[in-house]
């Protein structure tokens, strides 16, 4: 099933809007420790950090849902087999943070999950994409 | 699986660009194909075979261990 309906340039926005709202909070914290500013608690308010969260996963769902210039079936193959593997990955970390936090609580919510297996999923397809590209 | 599809290329005197752009696929997936890397489905392969007016096997053939 072929679920990649928008054009190509979503793909550029998604990633946009994936990166720059994930990093955005950790930036923050960041450059605040870095720079000595007192915490800016606007940029942290609960209902900031949900919109990021949101900006960030209409980023990854615009990805996914985005095709590639030239769309393909080695590209189709290529896309299947890193989304297996990060799948399987994931799983595999889902699994190691379990048993790490076996007496406490897991810090790893959905959201974060999501997150992983975005990042994994563009190591792999573009380490796969480049690997036959040469 | 082995192919000869570079073969058929420098007989038409055509880049991998060019074949890529004739059975809309991109020059990628006529270099993987090529390489032996991937393996193209039934479809790609009869429209390759068809393009160069040869039957498939003729530019597709199995090796041992397939």
């Amino acid at each position: 099933m072929k679920i990649q309906i928008l054009p190509h340039i979503f793909k550029k926005i998604g990633l946009v809007l994936f990166f720059i709202s994930f990093i955005n909070p950790y930036m923050i914290g960041f450059m605040q420790r870095l720079l000595g500013f007192p915490l800016n608690r606007e940029w942290s308010t609960p209902i900031w950090l949900k919109a990021l969260e949101l900006v960030s996963l209409s980023g990854i769902l615009f990805y996914f849902l985005s095709k590639e210039k030239i769309e393909d079936e080695l590209i189709y193959n290529l896309r299947m087999e890193a989304m297996s593997t990060a799948f399987i990955i994931g799983l595999g970390v889902l699994w190691l943070v379990q048993i790490l936090t076996i007496n406490g609580e897991s810090t790893m919510g959905i959201s974060g999950l999501f997150y992983f297996y975005m990042i994994l999923f563009l190591i792999i397809y573009h380490y796969k994409k480049r690997n036959f590209s040469l | 699986m082995k192919n000869t599809i570079k073969v058929e290329r420098a007989r038409h005197d055509m880049t991998q660009a060019d074949l890529a752009e004739k059975i809309s696929v991109s020059r990628q997936t006529i270099h993987a194909i090529e390489k032996g890397k991937f393996v193209p489905s039934t479809v790609l392969a009869l429209k390759i075979a068809r393009f160069f007016e040869l039957k498939v096997e003729e530019i597709f053939t199995l090796e041992e261990g397939d």
